[in-house]
This record gives structure tokens, sequence and C-alpha cells, in this order.
């Protein structure tokens, strides 16, 4: 059986210092404490700069004994996480963890690798050769990726936007219709 | 003289919980109650390890049972008896009689 009184306390925790550590966390649906959505903020000086890269969290029946389950949502180009399927290499999320750390301290590592891959100890291959072989390449084609797939301004906003949607309504809406435009803008007609 | 603070970012830095009075693996209060158990005190106990960290009972039991390890330091874990008031630096740890910590194995299983 989960902690929960300790996953109450950890999503209170993150929620309080969210504005500094460039980490946000969420419940997917209020009903369920075990399935959570992270945002982590590219590190900046890095190609991950100016990107939000949201992770899914899955806290499995024995946590904290066990590690959370984390994946990129967001695709990334990073030599320890799967351009594929964004599944991590990181050893505190395998047999490295301790019920010490948290989600929050988790997120941090997160944010961590993304300024210093590791590519000794891929997840995946293609980009630990580039990131070890032709650096240039790597670092373009990570910041192509944050530009594409992480970059906070949504595809369709801006149309929602002139229509005369609130930002925070619009936005809402589309990452509830994941980003399909048309369906984004049936909902906001439906809610006015 | 006058400083512009036009930008600046800030670096990750953590610390481990040091809330005093809290298990590091629950995060409920010691003298609380630990999860799954049925009241605090004597169903809550409190245990130190050699490292001089603590946790209820219960908590580091069912830890131990995946690594026999202190979650907070890592170090190899092994039950030792509450510290004594005076504080202990390394050095008085290291000079104590063997006979403050009990020497029974921590738990069944070796490092998995
Ligand atoms: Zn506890
Ligand atoms: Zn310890």
């Amino acid at each position: 059986m989960a902690d929960i009184n300790r996953i109450k306390k950890e999503l209170k925790d993150c929620a309080k210092d969210s504005e500094t550590s460039g980490l946000e966390v969420k419940l997917v649906d209020e009903a369920n404490l075990l399935h959570w959505k992270g945002a982590i903020k590219g590190p900046i000086g890095t190609p991950y700069e100016g990107g939000i890269f949201r992770i899914d969290i899955v806290l499995p029946s024995d946590y904290p004994f066990v590690p959370p389950k984390m994946k990129y949502d967001t695709k990334i180009w990073h030599p320890n996480i799967s351009s594929e399927s964004g599944a991590i290499c990181l050893d505190i999320l395998k047999n490295e963890w301790s019920p010490a750390l948290t989600v929050r301290t988790a997120l941090i590592s997160l944010q961590a690798l993304m300024s210093a891959p590791e590519p000794d100890d891929p997840q995946d291959a293609v980009v630990a050769k580039q990131y070890k072989e032709s650096h240039d390449e790597y670092c373009a084609t990570a910041k192509f990726w944050t530009e594409t797939y992480a970059s906070p301004k949504m595809p369709g906003l801006d149309m929602l936007l002139s229509m005369g949607f609130g930002e925070e309504k619009a936005k809402a809406a589309l990452l509830k219709c994941d980003m399909n435009v048309d369906a984004a803008m049936e909902a906001l007609l439906s809610e006015a | 003289m006058k400083i512009e603070v036009k930008n600046w970012h800030a670096v990750a830095s953590w610390t481990w919980t040091t809330e005093d009075d809290v298990c590091g693996i629950c995060h409920m209060p010691l003298d609380g109650c630990a999860p799954g158990a049925p009241g605090p005190g004597d169903d809550s106990t409190v245990v130190w390890g050699r490292c001089t960290h603590y946790f209820h009972l219960m908590c580091i039991n069912t830890w131990l049972h995946n690594k026999n390890t202190c979650p907070i330091c890592r170090r190899k874990w092994e039950f030792a008896s509450a510290p004594k008031p005076a504080p202990a630096t390394p050095g008085v740890v290291r000079n104590r009689q063997p006979a403050d910590f009990p020497t029974e194995e921590a738990a069944e299983s070796p490092d998995a």
C-alpha cells in the first residue's frame, strides 16, 4: 500500500517553491494520488534552454520503498533519454533509489542530468555516439528538438488568442485536447 | 556603487530533509504514527542506526527487506541504541565501547 500521507506531503512541498525551482507537478486526476505530471525548465546554458519538458510520473503501490516510474512525455534529444519512448537511464530511478529521496529530488536530478549528460551510460546509443563524436551536431539537434517539441508556445495558440480566448483557458483547452486546435476551439466555445 | 541585477539563474541545490523530528522515510513526525501502525508510541517505535540516522522501526524494517543500507547516508545499516544526550562528534563515536552498540544483525538479506 502506497504511503498516502507522505505522497500528499510531497505534493504540497513541490508546490511551495515551484517559482524558484523551475519544477512543477500536478495530479493528472485529483482522485488518483499515484499519477502525476511534472514539468522541468530546460537548464540555462544547455541546448534545452527555453524548453519546458513534461514528465510522466507513476508512483508504484509500494512507493517510497521502490522508485517512482518516470519518463519524458516531451520528446528530447539526450544521451540518457530514449528519443523514441522518453525512457530515462538514471541510477537513482533504478537500483540507487532510496526512500529518503522524493519525486522532487528525482526531478532535480533530471534537471542535473540535462545539464550534464552521461554518454558512457547511455539510454539512446545514437544520441550518445553523436554526443561523443560530433558534439556540435548533438547540440544543434538537441536545440532543434527543444524548439520543435518543448517550446512553451503551442501550435494553434495564436489563433485561439486572436479569437479572443484568454491565454490560460486556451492553453488548458489545447492540453486537454492533445493540441488539436479544432477540438480545443469547440471545447472553449461550449464552455462560454 | 549601484548594482543592477540584470539577470540571474538559480543553480539547483537540495539537502536531505533536515526537519529534526521527522522520519526520513515516511516524513511523518517521529512521535507520531508510522504508516500502517495502529497508533503512535509503542506501535511506532523509533530506532537508531550506528550512522546516527533514525527512523520508525516499521519504516526502516520495510526498507531493509530491499537493501541493507541507511536510506540517508547509504552506509550499511546496523541498529544502535539511542545516542547519549551529549552531542557526539565523529571522534567520540569511534572511542565508544562496542557495548554501546548491540551487535545484532540488521536484516536477513545482504545488499540486494
Ligand atoms: Zn516513518
Ligand atoms: Zn545513515
